[in-house]
């Protein structure tokens, strides 16, 4: 992958950049590809580009791999993944090339907040719903709900900085503390700037090929053991619970049956925290813990790098940063190198890993189980 | 229309309710529906927007408010403190001005 944060190159480059970074490390670059599967949300919305797959493919001369660009929102990065996996698990292609990117500081903040926007319902549009708003509501929920402390939930953001701070391509490489956190400036009350992922220019590529063939390239090949995608309704206000995201629990009892896996089986997982309580209602809907308690394993610090399950290693959405295409590659990248023992700093013991890539408000999910081989 | 009435569709098999139309009910996937109107409900949850869109106040507060028989719907709620529980009534009114193009719908006002 490449550094995350606000870069000068656009989207094309950044995804070279990040897939010969991929192609070295796996040592295929002088190989035949099949298929390139390019994540992206809104080139066409933030750079006025389109087709940037054949882009990409004429700038690595990766001809004639035939390629297609993957919008899935925020959920384009895994979902290239699942697509990436199904082209080699069907026989049509032998070697896979995933690259996600998003170039997002090219407009303001304000615009890029806008496009964003519009994967809500033409209806919600209209009344100023912004995806921050649908994280502030549901964290009121919750927390009324549940009885969880404010305090709990900022953790997460603290938990996710200090992950960020040791992974040398984050967007933000320092710590913060709770009390930063808590009085940060408020934007969708009760949560405030610190909650919230920033705005990130970056992209992340991996390499896909048979089981049977990566023993050829590499010592340390990680393999695919389940992958599935669902969907839940697109008005957030339709979903009978909105402490559940019904997408991710359903994509994730799916890839958990493909793995022969049960939560208690996953050792280290990258979760899409968009805010600070997403990561914990992800946890929870990925059955790591009971519904309503994923904020007292955050307090007990279980999901921290020393703890039973440490999630977001990489530090997360939070504080990797979250250039919308790149995001669901970037987190199978942290997953594979922390399945390679290849993470320096933040390095965890994990056989078995888990990740899971959100698009919109939980609109749609994908979840992916990686294993060392 | 009356502004004082939200209008949601109800699935003729079924009676599932949404505020929002769809083409296939999304609990039966029947294809018939009948207007249906609500005046008044209560305050799900809501949120105080200090960053908001072009053309939308600052702060802005969105209420998710919940109907009879679990009927939601997301709107700006004016001319209160939001409080989770407390009953609002359907209103109309401006929810944006861009451009000089004011875009009005959908807002929630208290009952009391």
């Amino acid at each position: 992958m490449t550094k995350f944060g606000k870069r000068e190159e656009g989207v094309v480059k950044l995804l070279s950049e990040a897939s010969l970074r991929a192609l070295s490390d796996s040592k295929t670059e002088q190989e035949r590809f099949d298929g390139v599967f390019v994540a992206n949300m809104g080139s066409g919305e933030f750079e006025g580009k389109t087709g940037i797959h054949n882009g990409l493919i004429s700038d690595l001369a990766l001809e004639p791999a035939f390629g297609t660009k993957v919008e899935n929102t925020s959920g384009s990065g895994g979902t290239a993944f699942m697509l990436g996996w199904l082209s080699v698990a069907s026989g049509q292609s032998d070697m896979v090339l995933v690259a996600g990117a998003e170039k997002m500081t090219s407009v303001s903040t304000d615009m890029a907040t806008e496009i964003i926007a519009t994967l809500t319902h033409e209806e919600e549009f209209k009344q100023g719903i912004t995806l921050l708003s649908f994280a502030g509501m549901t964290a009121r929920h919750y927390m009324e709900r549940y009885g969880a402390p404010r305090d709990a939930i900022a953790k997460v953001a603290v938990k996710n900085h200090a992950n960020g701070a040791l992974n040398p391509n984050a967007q933000f490489q320092k710590p913060v503390t709770l009390e930063q956190v808590l009085t940060s400036p408020m934007i969708a009350d009760p949560l405030r700037l610190y909650d919230f992922c920033p705005i990130t220019d970056g992209a992340a590529a991996l390499v896909l090929v048979p089981a049977d063939r990566a023993s050829s390239f590499t010592d340390k090949a990680v393999k695919i053991s389940g992958v599935a995608g669902a969907t839940d309704t697109h008005v957030v206000h339709e979903r009978q619970d909105l402490t559940v995201l019904k997408s991710v629990k359903l994509a994730g009892e799916r890839a958990y049956r493909m793995a022969g896996k049960s939560p208690t089986d996953i050792q280290v997982a990258e979760l899409h925290d968009m805010f600070t309580l997403m990561e914990i209602i992800l946890s929870e809907d990925l059955g790591f813990f009971g519904k309503g308690e994923g904020w007292k394993a955050v307090e007990d610090g279980l999901t921290e790098r020393g703890g039973r399950l440490p999630i977001n290693t990489s530090g997360g959405l939070k504080s990797r940063g979250h250039p919308i295409g790149a995001t669901g590659v970037a987190q199978l990248v942290e997953i594979t190198q922390q399945l390679q023992g290849r993470c320096g700093a933040r390095q965890v013991r994990a056989d078995v890993g888990l990740a899971c890539n959100e698009a919109g408000f939980g609109n749609s999910a994908v979840v992916s189980i990686l294993e060392r081989v | 229309m009356s502004l004082t009435e939200l209008t949601a569709s109800m699935c003729s098999s079924c009676g599932h309710t949404t505020v929002y139309t769809h083409s296939r009910c999304p609990n039966c996937r029947g294809v018939g529906f009948v207007e249906v109107r609500f005046k008044e409900g209560r305050v799900l949850t809501y949120t105080i927007l200090s960053a908001t869109r072009p053309g939308f106040g600052r702060p802005l507060i969105l209420a998710m408010v919940e109907f009879e028989n679990a009927v939601r719907a997301v709107g700006q709620l004016d001319g209160a403190e939001p409080r989770t529980g407390s009953r609002v009534r359907v209103s109309h009114g401006q929810l944006s001005e861009k451009e000089g193009v004011i875009s009005t719908g959908l807002k929630f006002v208290p009952a009391d």
